[in-house]
């Protein structure tokens, strides 16, 4: 019985082994991409941020200086901060709920939802500098969003020209390109077994218990990608800021990240810029980290 | 046989000892050509024509120089150039921001060019004075000033003739304008807003601008910011004036649709005065070609002191690579500011260039509009550089006037924060800097 | 029994109905943007500002097309566009399937330690890296070409990576044992059994790697200095910060660089059609 055991034993030592090889091998590409091409700007970074490198050969070693201001007595860092938790706090559950909400809707095998799912994409086709034209129109005081809301007796505000609401408007914006978080639930939906529902409809079950007890368990993995990676992205939105309001008015849409990129190409204070971004990065990964098991006990893979 | 052996053997010899005679003569040998890479600013259309007649222009005058030309656009330039300069791969001669010249001095990134300018017998007086010293770093020069810009005030010759205004006589102080404006301002029968007399928009009449007209200015002479002074709270209760006179309604109907297009209200008729820079006059030709304008010297505080106007540009400024190339780079960067060639582009492309005798070329002397811009051009101020944070007009400045314009703070309280913010900036700096 | 599949089929039809009515209205909203490109692209310059607002021009202008793709080498910067993309969709879906493979469904040691690592590489602003990135390229001698462009592709996309992982993850596992027990080397268990499987977020990877490469300008700027080798994001950004905005050539240029991402986005829907059944799995 023993010898037999051993073997057994071995044989699986043996498989465990060849497992862990081909995990390597596998994984070797981004391996050693990551030494290649990441490791050195990535630990460059790290150490600019203990100095007061502006681009010259002319700095030196500052210590925790940059982290200090940073943390004290830069008055732009709680206002970018606030800003940026902000948009994540507004964008990324709407993101989530309206790209599920499309892609339940899109998953019908209707004739021309090729066109239509097509449509729903063109937003993140558009340039963003076309686009920022377009949207600085539909946010005009009488512009199409405000002309849209007086049906309902609203009156809508002066969107982008007011500190109080140029954030939400850029909320609004980032919500028309759900169309690439539509394609990935669409993609996870693709993956559920038709015979779950099948079995469910034999039960009785109605399209809400369906969705509830079926869709969204089996998409989480979905979901849990999407939250993370909405996450990551809205805490360094910056770009859409820097083309439609350039951090104005008054600071108003002053992110992070943007920011960031002024501290760095713009002031040349690429030392704190990059203490800035390690910050960031501390933050984001903290807060990925609570999500992923906050996560565990509720996504749902199959094997 | 013996005989063609013998011959052949003189042939060879004779033809080695050509080879020989020739390679120790350097004089016949080929001539060297040196190759030098310039990064302008024009990617494509009009101004990217002429550069290429010109540099062809060049290369024809110098056989021996070789000139790799790229252009990049507005925007650009800060994105290739800063990496490429710490990298050491920026270009022998490049097109850049005339603002910031210092900074790259600081950092040794650029090269002097007193010796050069001294052997060529370059006059830099002939170049606008606040431009040349813009590029002086500890007293050397270290860019040559090649183009900049300067705003004036437009208005509308027809709005002028129909509220009965002079159309050839443009508002010399601020409260004149006001007086305009009120003339200006059109409201039709339905109590819709469709003219206004003048745009508000911020970027037209920037804060420095106005604080310019009213004798305010930003650093003092040991480079302390002087944010806060009284002439330049005065500026500002003066813009909140001139929009309260303008009228709020005029943003939210008018001036949105060329916030969104960034082309100014004036272009579409709905605003009769703004204040523009000189290559305003093509968006007028794309956009409005029929527009009847006329242009003036930007208003003052009191029609006749305070004269001042806002520019900022382009310079053309060298790494060294090695001492051939260098003079190369340099006898491009003499063509492309010599009087013949700064006149080329300022005929063609409508460019404001540094060198003040291309204003004398009869073409520009029969044209009104550009008198006035050569007129301009010498109350044009540039920022003044601020190492500490290169950025403090649009960064420290503006935040704080715009709080004001939106009566978030009194102007007084806003120009103090403004004040405080810089010296907080400052002394961030010199933290981080352990000065 | 038939009154009770003829009630679920009518509250099917209406269901269908409904939502096909909720996409349609939602088409338009999302519909705007693109014909607002549209007509602007196809009006004169003086109706781009006029007050009040334009909707469809008077007089369709397609000359703007013409006039906009003569103001640099149309064909060319598409021929180099397709080049990259192509290399880049090639090395991005090979390498990110391979890597989110080894993450979701091999077990090695250190693959959580490394899983962090990916995550923690997608969260430090490109802002900080670009000009050490920069200085690295240069030390290879990579400058002014394209290899920076597309090498760092076969390393795969940390995002795409992630993407992969989770869809890998949801196969079961007994679909790789039986295969192993069978005898099968892994990498024809990646190759035959699981990789047609995931075919919708192949397609979802393929098509984000496109929009990637045909809209980025910052990296052929950074490291091409040929003009006749940029690419078309980089043609449009020759019309987007000029000093007198010519919008109706910019919108032309804009809807014509679109159009591909389109057309591939709509060709690749049939990756999306069909759902897995699942059927011949050894319960």
């Amino acid at each position: 019985m023993i010898h037999v055991s051993g073997k057994k034993t071995h044989r699986m030592n043996k498989m465990r082994r060849q497992e862990a090889l081909y995990g390597y091998l596998f994984a070797s590409p981004w391996l050693i991409g990551l030494a290649v091409f990441t490791l050195y700007p990535v630990l460059s970074s790290l150490y600019y941020s203990f100095t007061n490198y502006n681009f010259s050969q002319n700095y030196k070693w500052i210590g925790l200086a940059n982290y200090k201001i940073l943390f004290t007595s830069d008055y732009l860092i709680p206002i970018s901060a606030q800003n940026t938790l902000f948009f994540a706090l507004l964008s990324v559950p709407l993101n989530l709920v309206i790209g599920i909400a499309i892609a339940v809707m899109m998953n019908q095998k209707i004739r021309g939802i090729r066109m239509l799912r097509t449509v729903y994409y063109l937003p993140n086709v558009v340039s963003i500098v076309a686009v920022s034209m377009l949207w600085y129109f539909i946010f005009q005081s009488n512009g199409v969003l405000n002309a849209f809301l007086g049906v309902f007796g609203i009156k809508g505000p002066n969107w982008l020209m007011d500190p109080a609401w140029a954030k939400p408007a850029l909320v609004i914006m980032n919500c028309w390109n759900a169309g690439s978080t539509m394609i990935i639930y669409l993609a996870g939906l693709k993956g559920i077994p038709t015979s779950y529902y099948e079995a469910a409809d034999v039960d009785g079950a109605g399209p809400i218990r369906k969705f509830f007890s079926i869709t969204l368990p089996l998409l989480s993995p979905s979901i849990l990608y999407n939250t993370i990676i909405g996450i990551i992205g809205a805490l360094q939105t910056f770009s859409t800021a820097l083309v439609m309001t350039d951090g104005g008015p008054v600071h108003s849409t002053t992110f992070y990240v943007l920011m960031l990129y002024r501290r760095a190409f713009q002031d040349m204070r690429m030392g704190y810029a990059s203490a800035m971004a390690w910050v960031l990065m501390l933050v984001t990964f903290a807060l990925t980290l609570v999500v992923f098991r906050l996560g565990t006990s509720k996504v749902h893979y199959e094997s | 046989m013996n005989s063609m052996k013998k011959l052949w053997k003189r042939i060879l010899c004779l033809a080695l000892s050509c080879i020989l005679l020739l390679s120790a003569c350097p004089a016949l040998a080929e001539e060297e050509v040196i190759e030098i890479d310039f990064w302008h600013h024009y990617p494509s259309g009009t101004g990217a024509e002429i550069m290429t007649e010109v540099l062809a222009d060049f290369m024809e005058k110098y056989p021996n120089i070789k000139v790799n030309e790229l252009g990049l656009g507005l925007g650009e330039q800060g994105e290739k150039l800063v990496p490429a300069l710490v990298a050491g791969t920026a270009p022998d001669i490049f097109v850049y921001d005339l603002a910031t010249v210092q900074e790259r001095a600081m950092k040794n990134q650029t090269m002097c060019l007193d010796e050069y300018v001294k052997n060529a017998g370059m006059d830099m007086t002939r170049y606008f004075p606040a431009t040349v010293d813009i590029c002086t770093y500890d007293g050397k020069l270290y860019g040559m000033p090649y183009m900049t810009d300067t705003r004036v005030l437009f208005y509308n010759k027809d709005h002028f003739r129909a509220a009965g205004l002079d159309p050839e006589v443009a508002p010399k102080s601020w409260e004149e304008v006001l007086e305009y404006v009120e003339k200006l301002n059109i409201t039709d029968e339905n109590g819709e807003v469709t003219q206004v007399g003048f745009s508000t928009i911020w970027w037209e009449i920037a804060p420095w601008t106005m604080g310019w007209t009213f004798g305010a200015d930003y650093w003092d002479a040991e480079n302390n910011p002087t944010l806060n002074t009284p002439q330049m709270v005065e500026a500002l209760k003066y813009v909140i004036k001139l929009t309260e006179a303008v009228g709020a309604d005029a943003y939210q109907k008018l001036f949105d649709a060329a916030m969104a297009t960034g082309i100014s209200p004036f272009t579409n008729g709905t605003a009769s005065m703004c204040v523009q820079f000189n290559g305003f006059c093509s968006t007028l030709a794309t956009y409005a070609p029929e527009l009847d304008y006329g242009v003036a010297l930007i208003p003052t505080s009191d029609g006749v002191n305070n004269k001042a106007s806002w520019g900022a540009g382009y310079s053309l400024e060298f790494t060294f690579k090695d001492e051939k190339r260098a003079e190369a780079a340099f006898l491009l960067g003499q063509y492309l500011t010599s009087t013949e060639v700064a006149t080329k582009f300022l005929l063609g492309n409508s460019e404001y260039v540094c060198n003040m005798d291309a204003y004398q070329d009869p073409a520009v002397q029969a044209d009104p509009v550009w008198q006035v811009f050569a007129e301009s051009g010498e109350y044009t101020r540039i920022h003044h550089f601020c190492p500490e944070l290169p950025t403090w007009p649009n960064s420290v400045l503006l935040p704080e006037w715009q709080n004001a314009l939106m009566g978030a703070k009194t102007p007084e309280q806003a120009m103090e924060d403004a004040q405080k913010n810089m010296l907080t900036e400052i002394e961030n700096y010199r933290l981080l800097n352990g000065l | 029994m038939a009154q009770e599949s003829t009630l679920r089929k009518t509250r099917n039809f209406i269901g269908k109905t409904l939502i096909v009515v909720i996409l349609l209205a939602g088409a338009v909203i999302f519909l705007f943007p693109f014909l607002w490109m549209l007509s602007t692209s196809l009006k004169t310059p003086q109706e781009i500002i006029a007050i009040p607002t334009v909707w469809i021009p008077k007089k369709l202008q397609w000359q703007n097309y013409s006039v906009a793709l003569s103001y640099f080498p149309f064909l060319r910067y598409l021929a180099n566009t397709l080049y990259l993309v192509m290399m880049n969709m090639l090395g991005t879906v090979l390498s990110s399937a391979l890597v989110g493979y080894a993450f979701a469904r091999l077990r090695w040691p250190g693959r959580e330690f490394w899983f962090k690592i990916l995550l923690a590489t997608m969260m430090l602003p490109a802002t900080v890296t670009m000009v050490p990135q920069f200085i690295l390229f240069k030390n290879f001698g990579w400058l002014d070409s394209y290899l920076p462009l597309i090498v760092p592709a076969f390393a795969g996309s940390a995002t795409n990576i992630f993407l992969l992982r989770q869809f890998f993850r949801t196969i079961p596992n007994s679909l790789s044992e039986c295969a192993r027990l069978d005898g099968c080397g892994e990498l024809r268990i990646f190759w035959k059994i699981i990789l047609p499987l995931c075919k919708p977020a192949l397609a979802t990877v393929a098509i984000f790697t496109f929009m990637f490469t045909w809209n980025d300008f910052m990296g052929p700027l950074l490291y091409i200095n040929d003009k006749m080798r940029y690419t078309l994001s980089y043609g449009l950004r020759t019309f987007q910060i000029q000093s007198d905005s010519k919008w109706h050539l910019t919108m032309a240029a804009s809807v014509v660089v679109a159009l591909p991402s389109l057309a591939l986005f709509f060709s690749f829907q049939r990756y999306f059609i069909e759902g897995i059944t699942l059927t011949g799995l050894k319960e």
